[in-house]
């Protein structure tokens, strides 16, 4: 039996460091073989040591046959007539993945061109393509920018199989999309994959993505392979102690018992009613919203981009004024406030961001950054102020020595720790938290969100979580709010809006998390072949 | 106030070590050397600029005028020498005192609408005169001197500066860091002095040192058209314009100023390449 | 696109309107009476009250300077009184060398800049890398005039096989061969700068596109990497480089003066040196204000080939 895809103990090395070791992987013809893993794992590496694309400096050594001819270390101008002919590469940022500045049907024009289709025959192909993927055949004739991000990745898709290829490398095809869009391209995914015949090497990080397509599932972790398996064996019984630890972390969209919460008693913390934002020339970014949040309460801001969630949590702290209706923080009129009378009462207010990388001063050491809200409402002395950033670091469960470090000395889950120590440095009432662990791997989200939940319960903050992830919310909120193109949807307990929901966007949304089981995840399928038939 | 956590974690200097190897130390030798051959000039030569040495009429290089002298028996390298000082200074007072004004008219285009609209616009004026045009515009109002040649640099560098920190303002305020802290109730001040200027500076030392080339460029090309330092006084610009009219006579007449002028140009363009590379590598 | 560019209109004509009340200024700031000065040391009051009139320095200040816009804007440019002639001539025939200098410079620079640049960026040889960043740093490190002079020694005096001065005798259209050997050292030496700031720009800017998502889709389809390069990646960097070489313009403006009066090359930089020495204002002004409209209509046309060149503003009609 010979694989159509071999790689034999391949490693990969950059200048200083070793990316990839002793990779062994093969694929056969029709088959879905996903490689999981996180962040620095080398699972993206090992794709472009395939496709000989590795950047300059990397070095590859072991071997990888495709039908048993060997394509590491094969003349540029052989590699140029295996890529796109039979080994395809699409990957995770559908956004710019394609030439701004080029039609798209030019685009795919264009390999057709390098693999030799005459011009005559090329407008018809490109159209054949596009239609093949779901976009109308007369939009060859647009530029990207006019392409949603899940069009684009569908021209992406086309343009990887404008020649037939038999293998595709999915590298995170799904990663940077909306969950409905992702769900959408899943489905175009296993219908190419169906008709096409094709052997896919899916990439990724996301564990329900990998219970919706995979046949096989190879672990990675620190540039080697730790485990291989059918899916459904890996999701029953994985064999080694990572891959178990791996899929324990993946948040869940399953009702989970969490303590019920004494009602609010007093005033809520945050109150907004009939808020409406405007952007001008736009339609409106938020129209209608009304909602509170009581004391000691997590209420979870869901919604797709462009929803308007960010904008409701930015209005919320008195950092953009709203068009009209009331935004009442800690029961005072925020637009009514004056510049210092704002700053004062944000001194209760804290906040996380999403990117890791850039929300702490780049400049600034860890306690420096944990002491600046102390520093800026001059609270303490000095000393005083530095005692307390270190029992803010042993909150969050951070070394002490690690406070004279800089953001760029640490991890990502590490600068989001630092992050929130900061936020919780003055004891704030509300948490504003802007998607604060979208960045981050799921072992390291797992951690953060624990971490999270813990400090909630011990300090009783209130807090409103914005998330995209519907099962990180479930995790950590009482209640959530289901926003779309700037109205709400949906409000109520995170157990009915998420297991029961009400309405036919949030079931959509609820229905297009891939579940991180792979029987339960096609079984899902079965109704959309129902509906298609 | 913030004394202890300054202390507890010394940030380390991206730059650091920038200027100690490769292009740097190279630009480094280059503008010291002709900086310390300027200051030391007095020593380095028994002849004063404006000397006339007897029977010295356009003498070619030797051991006593490693430049030769010129058509009226000055030594050529004296006179070189001395206008290194003229240049040096020039663009040791222009520079600076340029990119403090347009650094302030950056930081102050960052804060308001009007502020931005006005300095933007003032910006787009001073930019379409060219800096030796502009020479010549203000040379026509003040007469030759040195004066008109200061306020051009400085013209010239406000522009520059003044974008820059706009711009750079502008993008650092928008990072996640600064909303975290103007959302915790930082004021405008605060931010500024703990998170804007610092994160700027490395840009603004990158651009000096390009701006003191540039200087360099300006100075010489003005004194070089007759619109700089009054002659004899002497200058690296007006030394080559001299020697312009007896290029048969003695060659290094005009190689030794053209030398130098390089020597400097190089060597600051050299500096700046270097603490540009090194800003890229400490940023990731 | 045209609310994109009309929205660039209104900075430029306040570019406009500011620099000539500036350069009207000008004369009005000249210590003494500019007519004393332009009539010369032993004219007659007569003479230098004609002078007064001409120049309108006996009207209102407000009165003086729209004549003086009017005249501009009609071409009614007056007469010089130290350089001789009409201004109008003098800058007509000035402004042709200078034209010709200035289109082979930047011609010269932008060849160079798409070979060189896109060579640099696509190589992967390190001494190619090392031989382009050497000459680059040179080429934009070395003044032009110091450039000038030194092209002058050497081709001049140390191997004298082109003229290092002045224009052909019998005009520029007489015989294009000497033409170009008169032409060939003030090109090199005003287009090196701008060449070298271009390659520089170009090669950088084609490396940051090279690490762009769509260029791996565009190698992993199979298209070659040559192909990705000149075709792919270039036509994404010329809409800004074509800025870049619009923001040059002051350069090479103000190069052109350095190179004509180091070559003696009869354009407007000469006569712009010539004014200035003479004090003949009314020139100076003429050549200012033409040196900023220049300045100014150049952005306004680069600024509209960026708009053409980027589909995203070219549709988009924001951004």
């Amino acid at each position: 039996m010979t694989a159509l895809l071999r790689i034999g103990n391949l490693g990969v090395r950059f200048p200083g460091t070793t990316a990839v070791e002793g990779v062994d992987l093969e694929l056969e013809r029709d088959e879905v073989l996903a490689v999981v893993g996180e962040s620095g794992s080398g699972k993206s590496v090992t794709a472009l040591a395939v496709m000989g694309l590795l950047p300059a400096g990397a070095t590859a050594t072991g071997s990888v046959t495709l039908d048993g001819r060997e394509l590491l270390g094969a003349p540029e101008e052989e590699l140029r007539r295996v890529r796109g002919a039979r080994i395809a590469l699409v990957f995770q940022e559908p956004s710019t993945a394609l030439n701004p500045v080029e039609r798209v049907g030019w685009q795919i024009g264009e390999v057709l061109r390098a693999h030799g289709t005459p011009r005559r025959e090329r407008a018809a192909r490109v159209a054949e393509l596009l239609t093949s993927v779901g976009i109308p055949p007369e939009r060859a004739r647009d530029y990207p920018h006019r392409f949603s991000g899940g069009q684009k990745q569908r021209i992406v898709l086309a343009l990887a199989l404008a020649v037939d290829p038999d293998v595709l490398i999915a590298d995170e095809p799904t990663t940077a999309l909306d969950v409905t869009v992702q769900a959408e391209i899943l489905a175009l995914l296993r219908d190419l994959r169906r008709e096409r015949r094709l052997a896919v090497l899916l990439i990724t990080h996301n564990i329900g993505v990998v219970a919706d397509l995979a046949d096989r599932v190879a672990v990675m972790r620190d540039g080697r392979v730790v485990e291989t398996q059918d899916v459904r064996g890996l999701f029953a019984a994985p064999a080694t102690e990572y891959a178990r630890r791996l899929l324990a972390a993946v948040p869940r969209l399953e009702a989970h018992d969490r303590p019920a919460r004494p009602a609010p008693a007093k005033e809520p913390v945050l109150a907004v009613e009939d808020l409406r934002v405007d952007h001008p020339g736009r339609p409106a970014t938020l129209d209608g919203i009304t909602l509170a949040v009581a004391p000691g309460e997590v209420l979870g801001l869901v919604g797709e981009s462009g929803s308007g969630k960010t904008t409701l949590g930015r209005v919320a702290v008195g950092r953009l004024r709203p068009a009209s209706g009331t935004v009442r923080l800690f029961g005072q009129d925020l637009p009514g406030l004056s510049r210092s009378e704002l700053r004062a009462l944000r001194r209760r207010v804290g906040v996380v961001h999403q990117d890791p990388a850039a929300s702490l001063d780049p400049r600034r050491t860890v306690l420096e950054s944990i002491t600046e809200p102390l520093d800026v409402h001059r609270i303490g002395t000095p000393a005083a102020r530095a005692s307390r950033a270190h029992d803010l670091l042993d909150q969050v469960a951070l070394h002490r020595d690690h406070a004279r470090r800089l953001p760029r000395e640490l991890s990502g889950g590490q600068r989001q720790r630092v992050a929130l120590a900061r936020a919780l440095a003055l004891e704030p009432d509300l948490l504003l938290a802007d998607e604060p662990t979208s960045a981050l791997d799921v072992s390291v989200q797992a951690a953060v969100l624990d971490l999270f939940t813990e400090l909630q319960e011990r300090h009783g903050f209130a807090c409103v979580f914005i998330s995209h992830d519907l099962a990180v919310v479930n995790q950590v909120a009482d209640r959530v709010a289901v926003l779309r193109g700037g109205r709400l949807i949906e409000l109520g307990t995170a157990r009915d809006v998420l297991t029961t929901p009400s309405t036919p966007y949030t079931r959509t949304l609820v229905d297009s998390v891939p579940v991180p089981d792979p029987v339960a995840q096609r079984s899902r399928h079965a109704p959309d072949l129902e509906i298609s038939a | 106030m913030t004394d202890i956590a300054l202390k507890a974690g010394k940030a380390p200097r991206v730059r650091r070590g920038a200027l100690t190897h490769g292009r740097g130390l190279a630009g480094l030798v280059l503008v010291g050397v002709v900086v310390a051959a300027g200051l030391l000039a007095p020593l380095l030569t028994p002849y004063t600029p404006q000397q006339q040495i007897p029977g010295a009429n356009l003498l070619g290089a030797s051991g006593g005028h490693p430049f030769g002298t010129d058509e009226v028996n000055r030594d050529v390298f004296t006179r070189v020498l001395h206008g290194v000082r003229v240049d040096l200074a020039v663009c040791l007072l222009a520079v600076p005192f340029g990119a403090l004004l347009g650094g302030l008219a950056g930081l102050l285009a960052g804060r308001s609408g009007i502020a931005d609209v006005f300095t933007q616009r003032a910006f787009d004026v001073v930019l379409a005169f060219p800096p030796v045009i502009l020479g010549i515009a203000v040379t026509a109002v003040l007469g030759p001197g040195v004066l008109p040649v200061v306020c051009v640099v400085i013209a010239a560098e406000v522009p520059l500066f003044g974008r820059l920190v706009r711009t750079a303002t502008l993008k650092v305020r928008e990072l996640p860091y600064v909303d975290a802290a103007e959302t915790m109730g930082a004021s405008r001040t605060w931010v500024l002095r703990k998170h804007v200027v610092p994160n700027i500076l490395d840009a603004v030392i990158v651009q000096l040192a390009l701006s003191a080339s540039v200087a360099v460029f300006i100075v010489s090309a003005m004194n070089f058209i007759g619109i700089g330092v009054r002659p004899p006084a002497p200058s690296l610009g007006g030394v080559l314009a001299d020697a312009m009219g007896q290029l048969g006579s003695n060659n290094l007449y005009a190689v030794g100023p053209l030398l130098v002028i390089v020597v400097l140009v190089l060597g600051f363009q050299l500096i700046a390449q270097a603490l540009l590379a090194s800003r890229r590598g400490g940023a990731r | 696109m045209t609310s994109y560019l009309l929205r660039r209109l209104p900075s430029l004509a306040v570019v406009l309107a500011v620099s000539s009340v500036l350069i009207f200024g000008l004369l009005r700031l000249v210590p003494g009476d500019p007519a004393v000065t332009l009539a010369g040391a032993n004219a007659t009051p007569d003479a230098v009250a004609a002078i007064r009139h001409e120049l309108g320095l006996d009207r209102p200040v407000a009165g003086q300077y729209l004549h003086w816009l009017a005249g501009l804007v009609t071409l009614d440019l007056g007469r010089s009184h130290i350089v001789g002639g009409g201004i109008g001539s003098l800058v007509g025939s000035a402004l042709g060398y200078t034209l010709l200098l200035t289109a082979s410079a930047l011609l010269l620079a932008v060849v160079a800049a798409l070979v060189l640049g896109t060579l640099w960026a696509g190589t992967r040889r390190p001494w190619v890398d090392h031989l382009l960043t050497g000459a680059n740093t040179l080429a934009i490190a070395v003044p032009t005039f110091v450039l000038g002079v030194a092209l002058a020694l050497l081709f001049g005096v140390v191997f004298p096989v082109l003229p290092t001065g002045g224009v052909p005798r019998e005009g520029l259209l007489a015989d294009p061969g000497i033409t170009a050997q008169y032409l060939l050292l003030p090109t090199i030496c005003l287009a090196l700068p701008v060449g070298g700031v271009l390659t520089r720009y170009l090669a950088e800017s084609l490396r940051t596109e090279l690490a762009q998502p769509y260029v791996v889709t565009a190698l992993a389809a199979g298209i070659s990497r040559r192909r990705v390069l000149v075709r792919h990646a270039l036509r994404n960097v010329l809409p800004t480089s074509l800025t870049v070489l619009g923001l040059q313009t002051g350069a090479v403006l103000g190069g052109a003066v350095l190179i004509e009066f180091t070559f003696s090359w009869p354009g407007i930089g000469m006569l712009i040196e010539r004014a200035i020495t003479g004090r003949d204002y009314p020139v100076v002004q003429v050549l200012l204000m033409l040196s900023v409209t220049i300045f100014v209509v150049l952005q306004l046309l680069t600024d509209a080939a960026h708009a053409l060149l980027d589909p995203r503003i070219r549709l988009g009609g924001t951004r």
